[in-house]
């Protein structure tokens, strides 16, 4: 009787013992061609633009077979890292990252677009000076035309409500605020809509999200609306104008995005990088980790922002102006600002 | 999602219903209870985290209490467990790690049986909710995967005793396995901002069952009486299988366990202690 019970249990345990040895997951670290191809399904399966950019990118079938031959060829672990680089630059996506311990690989998204941003111009006692306010991560001043300037450089430089509350109330009786984010790269998202926040008295709709629901180039979920409500604290109604540049990525873009939907602001500059595509991290069995994109956000009219967001006033910085530290972007914004032309 | 949760807390309901019985009638009847820390091997995959395959160790305290569920029915006894797991596991490279966290509770009903001489084969169901989650210390955007789940189980409990000349030596063997439940799992791609941030819950508490969690857990354990104390060693193992909205986990754990092993009784509410029991307080 006693065997009746113990010999099935333990062959029952046997078998879901084996069962749980996960070899299908074992992985040889320095396989050149592991790496290939597990850097090349990760993407293929997450990434979120490949319907959108079908036009514009290579089939990435091809681009499996254009890079295996490559990789096959492949004599070092540098020249691997580097081949793989420039197969996850065939996707023309500033947030498509291969990091390793000695580079990362990137798209330039700036391509041939002027810089139209001058630090040494904004540090001339023109603009930011030396005797600007500093809120958080914010760099604030009024200028000489009373209109209120901030330089924000970039969205991983936290502030918080109360660094708002001083940078509002010291510009509460100024013409207008210039919101200059030129050449600024991203962070953190959340940030977007405390800034934003300030500039608004009602609850608006900004734009829609979505996210890779499965491992199809086209399985995307349905555009959920999302919204900018209005911030706590001090708001400013007056006029504003965003200043852009090819270098406003990622967070930055989408808070380009957000504050064109207000009916006070204005934006000024160049066409901004994109970066529309929340991106999630991933990695590969020799030590290298990547990122892509895998959730796209979409503008009030449901078009993607991926490649970028044109202002509502096209200007680029004049050589002689910058040759005379005048920012002719900044000048374009307050000129708009003081004339009342929005 | 509320219609998953009312599914679940129905079962769990039912399956908890034969608790509410009571009796009056004479006799006590012990609780046994161990406390054991286990210690041993562990392997994380989480595709939401990372394609690669995680080993390490794990630390695991428990405490197991099983008691008679009323003093007539000495045939259905109740049990009870709370763990704390903690994982530590790096991927292949060693270069990241995934840290998991999480809290179990578990509780449920076993009816009793003695097909040999000094054996107790006991069959019931159990109910359980594990929180916690699994940190990857290298991503951006999806650093954290959240563990929160209920599941109802099938569980077989035996208990086989050897007398010796001085000691009853007790050996347990414990199999557990889910067969309904409902998990928290982001969709494929989502990230927990998204969810979290913009409140984007659909779809992200999936009803489960084998083909979706498949997951086993036994316990082999030996109890030895020394001197006052009786302690327990054996071997934990679990093995969890998800794969809900095209994201797969797998767990793999194998611990030795060591602890205590003791019975007691409870007095409790507003009944007498009765006069053979001598209250240190009173």
């Amino acid at each position: 009787m006693k065997n009746k019970i113990i010999a099935p249990f333990v062959a029952l345990m046997a078998l879901l013992t084996f069962s749980s040895c996960d070899k299908d997951l074992e992985v040889e670290e320095e396989d050149y061609m592991e790496n290939f191809e597990m850097l090349w399904k990760t993407v293929d399966e997450k990434y979120c633009f490949f319907d959108y950019k079908k036009d514009s990118i290579k089939n990435w079938n091809t681009v499996y077979y254009e890079y295996k031959a490559k990789v096959e060829n492949c004599r070092s672990k540098m020249d691997l890292f580097y081949i793989l680089g420039d197969m996850l630059k065939e996707l023309k996506d500033g947030h498509v990252n291969l990091y390793s311990s000695f580079d990362i690989a990137r798209y330039d998204i700036q391509g041939d677009y002027l810089d139209n941003y001058n630090s040494k111009v904004i540090s001339s006692d023109r603009y930011l000076g030396r005797d600007y306010k500093i809120a958080g991560g914010l760099k604030y001043k009024i200028l000489e035309n009373n209109i209120g300037y901030i330089r924000y450089s970039s969205f991983s430089s936290s502030f918080s409500d109360a660094n708002l509350d001083y940078i509002l109330d010291y510009f509460r009786n100024t013409e207008g605020i210039v919101i200059d984010v030129r050449d600024n790269g991203g962070g953190y998202a959340d940030l977007v809509n405390v800034l934003a926040s300030r500039f608004t008295d009602r609850k608006v709709h900004v734009g829609y999200m979505q996210y890779k629901s499965g491992k199809g180039h086209s399985d995307l979920s349905d555009p959920e609306p999302i919204y900018l409500e209005p911030g706590d604290g001090l708001h400013y109604y007056g006029r504003v104008a965003v200043l852009t540049n090819r270098n406003c990525y990622s967070a930055t873009n989408d808070f380009v995005q957000t504050m064109m939907v207000l009916p006070n602001v204005i934006t000024v500059g160049d066409r901004t990088g994109g970066g529309a595509g929340m991106p999630m991290s991933s990695e590969l069995p020799n030590d290298w980790y990547m990122r892509m994109s895998v959730a796209p956000y979409l503008d009030v009219n449901m078009h993607y922002t991926e490649f970028g967001i044109d202002p509502d006033v096209k200007v680029d910085m004049d050589e002689k102006d910058e040759l005379n530290k005048i920012d002719t972007i900044i000048e374009t914004a307050c000129a708009l600002i003081l004339n009342a032309s929005f | 999602m509320l219609r998953n949760f009312s599914f679940l807390l129905l079962l769990v309901s039912f399956s908890l219903s034969l608790s509410a019985q009571e009796t009056d009638s004479v006799g006590y009847h012990l609780t046994n209870r161990a406390v054991t820390l286990s210690i041993g091997n562990s392997r994380i995959y989480d595709s939401y985290l990372s394609p690669l395959l995680y080993k390490g160790s794990g630390i695991s305290l428990m405490d197991e209490r099983v008691s008679f569920l009323s003093k007539k029915l000495d045939y259905l006894s109740k049990y009870t467990e709370y763990a704390c797991n903690a994982d530590f596991t790096n991927n292949p490279s060693e270069t990241a790690s995934i840290l998991g966290l999480s809290f179990r509770g578990f509780t449920g009903v076993h009816y009793h049986m003695k097909p040999i001489k000094n054996m107790n084969l006991m069959l019931g169901g159990l109910a359980n909710v594990d929180l916690g989650g699994r940190y990857q210390n290298r991503n951006q955007n999806n650093p954290y995967s959240m563990i929160l789940n209920a599941n109802l189980w099938a569980s077989v409990m035996c208990y086989y005793h050897i007398p010796l000349k001085k000691r009853t030596l007790t050996i347990r063997e414990h199999f557990s396995m889910p067969f309904v439940g409902v998990m928290f799992s982001p969709n494929y791609a989502q990230t927990y901002y998204e969810i979290f941030s913009e409140s984007q819950y659909d779809g992200t508490f999936p009803i489960t069952s084998f083909g979706t969690r498949f997951q086993w857990r036994n316990k082999l354990s030996l109890d030895f009486p020394i001197k006052i104390c009786t302690f327990r060693v054996g071997l934990l193992m679990e093995r969890t299988v998800t794969n809900v909205n095209e994201l797969e986990t797998r767990n793999m754990n194998v611990s030795c366990m060591v602890g205590l092993v003791y019975n007691y009784l409870t007095f409790k509410g507003s009944k007498k202690i009765p006069a053979e029991f001598r209250n240190p307080v009173e």
